[in-house]
């Protein structure tokens, strides 16, 4: 995934983590508290690609994204697809097991476009935000200060790991290493070729990284290290935040409590029977 | 700090008193009965074999040891006066700034700006004075501008160079660096060299290196430390150390090649005032020795180097190979090879100039971008990579990469199985396999309880035991200590001798002029010398356009050619024999 920072000015890049977070926290709870399509394009279109609009994202990384995402999306899109039930079947692909109906569809979307916003929300807020900002609101949002360094050396560590990775698994290649198997015992036995090398070599690493740290005098004093960026939270943070709780109390009452229409497929279905003309 | 006023009470940066310690599970005592003192501004070098104890000696200096590692500590260790026992490893770290074998574990924040700020920022050091001593720890280490980047993406000299910087950038009074060079190739080396004689010039800090890279450190220390099995053997001046050549040499400890050529002439008669540790001194003191025996222009016989070359047939063709990463790193733009039945190539060349990626073709790993690569006969391009496991043995760098199973028996049929060879011949393969590394004793024991080593050649072995007819070995000797380099150089020297072409990747030049028949140099992706490792070695300036340089030895044939000595010795066997053939002409001659 393309989840780097990408230095930027933009309103977006500018807003506090912590508000950033109450911005994440909005659009997550709200993705869950809606489930016709049609409610979560529209949390889609406003919630996650205005930001990217604003924060002048680059396409590529977007695109790029997107590649990765679409077999899961697929296979997602799929299993929602067939195997959502309990509704008026159209016609059975597999009589009796795999059928097709409307509001399948409208569920499987559903499930994708819940997936979707997720995904590029997390996206969004990495892009905009430098991991040890991150850390630094969460740590002023009330987490431990050593959580938060664990944390952000848990994401720096990100790239040796997917290396590390890549080198057992060339090596197990390079002995003829196979996981085709059909045979599921077998499989997970030829991965256990690759999950061993790497957990042990994990930790044996682990144990390095610690001792490297302590020796940079980590359990120093952990409260009263210095952090080098103050946050301030400005203005237009206090506008923002105070936007996104509305919008998620809002959300949350009509999804949950309020309104009986926000929980169902109901629009999305009458849509799509209106699209295939089906009585 | 309320410990601030003992610190000029000690004369002694470090010291050790009767110390003696056991990890935690450990059979026998890591160290035992350490006496050590370390004055403050001293420079000290400490060298021994694996396992010697050098590790556990660092990790005494800042409080590791006893507070991380768990274990029993005798004796007392003393930094700047402050007993490591009563003081945190925190506040240890103020005086004794350590820095280890590899920069991977070390580096873990998003940025070298990070990285560089970690230390202080633990501190509690205020903001303006963090952002002056990354700036300048940066632009010393010569890291400016990468500040914003991640250091994993950097070089491995850059890496450890970054590791450096945010360890300087604490400001502690004494440095501890064990074998800082070990995991790098010798560009990354000398760059991490060159940053640490700085630091050695800039302040008057006490400093204490573990190295295998005697020839380099010893001319520069104050003071010499020579570890094995725990105990410090000998201590004194580099040169009254080096006295003790030989017998270091048995223990597995890399010498200067001149010193120890002249500890060899010294047997047979000839002289030296003080014994020469570099190069200069040795090519002053034989030249001194050369001219007052011989008077004339003596011109000695080139011998005629054994390389045959001929008909032998090709196992692997790589014809105009180009491979680009995703991402568009070109790494290859090029490459014309062919590699022969018997061959011993070795691969030289920086990290990042394509080695790796064109072996990694060789087993179907990695599929040409542009160009074939044909291994027997059969284009990699359309085999899949355990077809080609049988043919072409892939041996990794580091054992832990790959060994998973719980006995050794199971370890080396690993490949076996995967190729679905019957019971029988594998259980055979796999004996004679471990019996050609010499490990058929351990065959039911689990491979996690040996030793690296030990693990080294188990992987060797479920390798071989799948018996390619071509065999690729990364780096074999990055991060060893040098009787392990030429144990696995001597298992890999047996596997060719059945006539097998055999490609060796290594950054030890010594052990390539040592073993090795045909020398193929990379640069940038494309191959800049192919041809007999004579002639390569005989060649400084080529080597050094990609920042590699001969053997110790060959620069001191190739420092005395006006003296006819011949600009290709590759050894120091070699050495010795020319001079004492040439020195007994002489003698009979007069």
């Amino acid at each position: 995934m393309a989840t780097e920072y990408v230095a930027g000015e933009t309103l977006f890049h500018l807003l506090d983590p912590r508000a950033k977070f109450m911005w994440f926290l909005t659009i997550m709870i709200l993705s869950i508290s809606f489930l016709d399509p049609l409610f979560l394009l529209s949390l889609f279109l406003f919630g996650v690609c205005v930001p990217i609009k604003v924060a002048k994202l680059p396409r590529k990384n977007i695109l790029k994204t997107f590649r990765h995402l679409i077999p899961i999306l697929l296979l997602f899109f799929f299993l929602n697809l067939f195997f959502f039930k309990h509704t008026k079947i159209l016609f059975w692909i597999i009589p009796g097991i795999l059928g097709f109906s409307l509001e399948g569809v409208a569920w499987a979307l559903s499930a994708i476009l819940r997936f979707f916003i997720m995904i590029f929300t997390v996206m969004v807020l990495y892009s905009t935000t430098p991991i040890m900002s991150l850390i630094l609101g969460l740590t002023k949002l009330k987490l431990p200060a050593e959580y938060g360094i664990a944390l952000g050396i848990g994401f720096g560590y990100v790239p040796e790991l997917i290396n590390m990775t890549r080198t057992i698994m060339d090596a197990q290649k390079a002995r003829g290493w196979r996981f085709d198997y059909r045979n599921p015992v077998r499989k997970l036995l030829a991965y256990s070729s690759l999950l061993i090398p790497t957990l042990i070599n994990s930790i044996r690493s682990g144990t390095l990284i610690a001792a490297s740290i302590e020796s940079r005098g980590f359990s120093h004093d952990v409260r009263h290290r210095t952090y080098r960026k103050e946050l301030k939270f400005r203005e237009v943070d206090w506008i923002f935040t105070t936007a996104m709780v509305v919008l998620l109390l809002f959300g949350v009452v009509i999804g949950n409590f309020g309104l009986k229409w926000a929980w169902t497929l109901e629009y999305t279905v009458t849509f799509l029977k209106w699209l295939f003309k089906v009585a | 700090m309320t410990f601030g006023q003992n610190i000029g009470d000690s004369q002694y940066a470090v010291l050790m008193n009767k110390v003696t310690f056991t990890y935690l599970g450990g059979r026998k005592p890591a160290i035992q009965n350490i006496d050590l003192r370390i004055k403050k501004g001293e420079i000290v070098l400490v060298t021994g074999p694996a396992g010697a104890g050098k590790t556990t000696l660092c990790c005494c200096m800042n409080g590791l040891i006893p507070h991380f590692y768990e274990g029993k500590l005798d004796g007392e260790v003393l930094v700047y006066g402050l007993n490591t026992k009563m003081y945190s490893i925190s506040d240890l770290s103020m005086f004794a700034g350590l820095l280890f074998q590899d920069p991977s574990t070390q580096l873990v924040l998003p940025t070298v700006r990070d990285e560089i700020a970690f230390g202080p920022e633990n501190y509690g050091v205020p903001p303006d004075e963090i952002e002056r001593r990354v700036e300048e720890c940066a632009r010393f280490t010569r890291l400016e501008k990468y500040l914003n980047q991640n250091p994993h993406f950097l070089s491995g000299g850059e890496k450890q160079a970054c590791a450096l910087a945010s360890i300087m950038a604490m400001n502690p009074n004494m440095y501890v660096l064990d074998e800082p060079t070990s995991n790098l190739d010798p560009l990354g080396s000398y760059q991490i060299l060159q940053v640490i004689m700085g630091l050695v010039r800039k302040e008057n800090k006490t400093m204490i290196i573990v190295e295998h890279r005697i020839e380099e450190l010893a001319p520069l220390v104050d003071r010499m430390l020579v570890m094995n099995e725990g105990r410090i053997i000998l201590d004194g001046k580099p040169r009254e150390v080096l006295e003790n050549a030989e017998s270091m040499a048995e223990i597995g400890i890399k010498i200067p090649q001149v010193t120890l050529l002249a500890q060899k002439l010294k047997k047979i008669g000839i002289k030296f005032d003080s014994l020469p540790i570099t190069l200069e001194e040795a090519s002053e003191w034989l030249s001194h020795v050369l001219r007052a025996k011989a008077k004339i222009n003596f011109s000695m016989e080139r011998r005629i180097s054994s390389n045959t070359t001929g008909t032998r047939n090709p196992v692997i063709k790589v014809k105009d190979l180009w491979h680009v990463y995703p991402g568009g790193i070109h790494a290859l733009r090029g490459v014309n090879l062919e590699v022969y039945e018997g061959d011993f190539i070795a691969l030289l060349g920086q990290n990042g100039s394509g080695k790796t990626t064109l072996v990694k073709h060789f087993n179907g790993l990695l599929k040409p971008t542009k160009g074939k690569v044909l291994v027997n006969g059969i284009d990699v391009e359309k085999a899949k990579v355990n077809e080609l496991a049988m043919k072409v043995g892939y041996c990794f760098q580091n054992p832990d990469n790959q060994i998973f199973s719980r006995t050794v028996r199971d370890e080396v049929a690993f490949g076996l199985k995967n190729l679905g060879l019957p019971h029988s011949s594998i259980k055979k393969l796999v004996i004679n396999a471990l019996e050609m590394v010499g490990l058929k004793h351990v065959i039911d024991e689990d491979p996690f309880s040996l030793s690296l080593g030990e693990r080294q050649r188990i992987a060797f072995a479920s390798v071989i035991a799948m018996e390619p007819d071509i065999l690729v070995v990364d780096e074999p000797t990055t991060g060893q200590d040098y009787v392990r380099s030429i144990e696995m150089m001597n298992l890999i020297s047996k596997f060719h001798e059945r006539n097998k072409a055999v490609i060796v990747i290594t950054h030890d030049m010594n052990l390539a002029a040592e073993y090795a028949k045909r020398v193929v140099i990379l640069q940038n992706g494309q191959v800049i010398f192919d041809g007999p490792t004579r002639r390569a070695f005989s060649q400084p300036e080529m080597l050094a356009t990609t920042f590699l340089k001969p053997p110790q030895i060959t620069l001191l044939g190739q420092r005395l050619s006006s003296l006819s000595l011949p600009n290709d010795i590759l050894t120091i066997d070699e050495a010795y024999n020319f001079l004492t053939q040439f020195l007994e002409d002489e003698k009979l001659g007069n």
